[in-house]
């Protein structure tokens, strides 16, 4: 398993996690493809570290990690705001802007 | 002292208008009329003081407005000034303006808005003052707009009759017209001298600082500044709106036309005479003459059209205009303290003959026209004596007032050798003495023609009446005698000085009145009228042409109309279609293209915005992997 089959899965989630934000309606399925997005570019991250033997990438995937925690929990508290006001997580639905 | 007076009696109508504008209760009671009548009796009082105090009380107090720099005589300076000429004027102001108001009582009485009424009429009184007392041209321009603000918040007066309020509008805006020259005038006075203070530019112009070509500009700069004063004293051809301000109450004509709106022109320009006589008077220039003709002129066809005026306050409106003639001619023949003189005798009578036409109309329950009158001696006799004095005063029958200052005029105009205005001049002495007559017959004798119950008027008006009766006959000698008319002295230094009665002029004048006199008691006497009526129709063509008042109006409503509302149309038809359509509308029209485009970007849908996020991403990536291959 070289550090090349690693890149490819990792282009691969990204790549999934962007079709999913694209295509999907549900604001929930938009969210957690973002996280599979920001987890791809981890794992690109740790197999480089990995490659070059040094702990560089992995110290970056901590704070990733981290910057995902806060992300998440705000996105979601707005997810849960949203629909408290509008009672959907359709995102074709929340167009207020365009009225 | 003398300064805290001088500002006090400016001070005190002001004061008098804003407290009963701000108080609406004393406005309403009784009490609010007297406020006003207290600060018009007050400037008589002063005026009192500073004219027995003679050199004595002579102060010129200023307080600077606003420094623009640290160079003198750049500010705007407010100041009050107190010289023979001021205190002459002020006597006028505050004697027949107390007179007025006292009559105002009565004659105003019962009226719903008696209140507002006074408060106009003190501003009025304030503006004037203004003009009276000021020290520099900004001062007296200031002042000059507010008379004319006044006059017309006066002349509108009964706000419900549409006519009234034309004619405030009219007197407003022709004046604005006259003011216009005024304003240049004074820029270019300033723009000769560097200064607004009248002594400052009396010293510049008498010190000879000025070259051959400022003189030029000077006598046209005065030129302008007579343009003012023609608005003003009605002078044609700005003389239009003074007959129609007959709208406004009685005692506002007989303030305005007698001692003060139209006083304020022929005063202004004896106030700044050195402009008038460029070189020490060495250099008479052109404005002079033109000054001299222009009165003469508005004199005789003045005279002309209150021949057939049927209402009784417009046969005095034309009169005041013929008047005015006479100043402004004594003016153009540098005769400036001869034309104070006849301001002050003419204020009193005019004033008293505006009064006594109030209390004509007042006791004939508001009719005007004459035709409707007749036999009045009997039923208000005290109206009836008084009108007699003020008509023999007018009409210069000695020994009563008119009679000296009018022949002092007619002396001046021999005296510059100007034969035609002499002419025109004793001409219109005998025709004031017939449209004089003609009122005086009409209005007092034969039968009373009317359906009315006519009755004297009450205490209040007579007395005012009577007092400015009094000043009418004896006031005459005054200008004889230098301690009771300083202005003689005060001027007389610079100006021409004819003391004496040339007694040649005298009778010529005198039998021309007498011969005015004459046609009227043999016209006018006649119980049926049928000889006013024989006249009329024997001449119709010339009475065409007095009764539409030589066709000033229909000139100035055709021009109006056709060529003013043509510079309109244009005017109006640039801006709808440059202005409008095109530096506007090309700008907006854009804009609104633009918008309409860039609108669909803001859809409000999530996936779009997320697919222009990844294309921009993806764009940018391409572009870093191309910059970083190379």
């Amino acid at each position: 398993m070289t550090v090349g089959h690693l890149v490819t899965l990792a282009g691969v989630l990204f790549t999934l996690g962007m079709l999913g934000v694209l295509s999907r309606r549900n604001i929930l399925i938009i969210l957690l493809s973002v996280e599979l997005m920001l987890n791809a570019a981890a794992l690109a991250f740790v197999a480089f570290a990995s490659y070059r033997g040094n702990l560089d990438g992995q110290v970056m995937v901590f704070f990733a990690i981290a910057v995902a925690a806060a992300e998440v929990a705000v996105g979601l508290a707005l997810v849960i705001a949203l629909f408290r006001i509008r009672v959907t997580v359709d995102a074709d639905q929340v167009n207020l802007l365009k009225q | 002292m003398t300064g805290f007076l001088a500002w006090l009696t400016l001070i005190a109508p002001l004061g008098a208008a804003v407290v009963l504008t701000i108080l609406p209760g004393l406005r309403r009671s009784s009490l609010g009329p007297l406020v006003a009548v207290g600060s018009v009796l007050l400037c008589a009082a002063t005026s009192l003081i500073f004219w027995m105090g003679g050199k004595s009380t002579d102060v010129e107090s200023t307080w600077t407005w606003m420094d623009f720099a640290t160079g003198a005589g750049r500010g705007i300076e407010l100041g009050v000034l107190v010289d023979p000429l001021s205190k002459m004027m002020l006597l006028v102001v505050g004697w027949v303006g107390s007179a007025i108001f006292l009559f105002a009582l009565g004659y105003m009485k019962g009226d719903p808005s008696i209140g507002r009424f006074f408060a106009k009429f003190a501003l009025f009184v304030f503006s004037m003052l203004g003009i009276v007392l000021s020290t520099n041209f900004l001062m007296i321009f200031v002042f000059w707009e507010l008379v004319g603000a006044s006059s017309y918040l006066l002349i509108g007066y009964y706000v419900d009759k549409p006519s009234a309020v034309e004619a405030g509008k009219k007197a407003f805006l022709t004046n604005r017209v006259a003011d216009f020259g005024f304003l240049l005038g004074i820029l270019m006075i300033w723009n000769l001298t560097g200064s607004f203070h009248f002594g400052e530019i009396e010293a510049a112009v008498r010190a000879g600082k000025l070259s051959g070509a400022d003189a030029g500009q000077l006598a046209l700069a005065s030129f302008l500044i007579f343009v003012g004063a023609m608005g003003k004293s009605a002078q044609i051809p700005f003389h239009v709106w003074l007959p129609d301000a007959m709208e406004g109450p009685t005692p506002v004509s007989a303030l305005m036309h007698a001692a003060t709106m139209v006083a304020a022109g022929v005063y202004m320009v004896i106030r700044v005479f050195f402009c008038f006589e460029p070189l020490g008077g060495a250099d008479w220039g052109w404005a002079p003459g033109f000054v001299a003709w222009t009165g003469g002129f508005t004199a005789i066809l003045a005279a002309t059209i209150a021949l057939v005026q049927r209402d009784i306050k417009k046969v005095l409106a034309y009169s005041t205009l013929s008047q005015l003639g006479y100043m402004v001619m004594a003016l153009g023949a540098g005769a400036y303290s001869i034309a104070m003189f006849h301001l002050t005798t003419h204020a009193f009578f005019k004033g008293l003959l505006f009064l006594c036409a109030g209390s004509v109309i007042h006791g004939c329950h508001h009719e005007q026209d004459m035709f409707a009158m007749g036999g009045l001696r009997k039923k208000m006799p005290v109206t009836f004596w008084t009108f007699t004095a003020g008509m023999l005063a007018l009409t210069g029958i000695c020994p009563f007032a008119g009679f000296w200052s009018k022949d002092l005029i007619l002396d001046a105009l021999h005296a510059k050798h100007l034969a035609g205005l002499q002419l025109a001049a004793t001409a219109t002495a005998g025709l004031t003495a017939l449209y004089m007559s003609r009122a005086w017959f009409l209005t007092f004798f034969g039968e009373y023609r009317g359906h009315a119950h006519p009755h004297e008027s009450p205490k209040v008006m007579t007395l005012p009446l009577v007092f400015l009766a009094a000043m009418s006959v004896v006031i005459g000698v005054a200008g004889y005698f230098d301690w009771l008319f300083p202005v003689q002295g005060y001027l007389g230094k610079w100006t021409m000085q004819v003391l004496h009665v040339n007694a040649s002029i005298a009778i010529v004048s005198t039998g021309v009145v007498l011969l005015g006199y004459g046609i009227a008691w043999a016209i006018y006497t006649r119980p049926t009228l049928d000889r006013a009526e024989a006249v009329r129709a024997r001449f119709p063509a010339v009475y065409d042409l007095l009764w539409n008042k030589y066709y000033f109006d229909d000139f100035y409503l055709w021009l109006v109309r056709s060529v003013q509302q043509g510079i309109a149309r244009v005017c109006r038809a640039f801006e709808e279609n440059v202005i409008v359509k095109g530096l506007v509308g090309v700008p907006v029209g854009f804009t609104t293209w633009v918008a309409d485009r860039s609108r669909r970007l803001q859809a409000g849908r999530l996936n779009f915005y997320a697919y222009v996020f990844v294309g921009g991403v993806t764009v940018l990536l391409l572009f870093l992997l191309a910059v970083g291959a190379r």
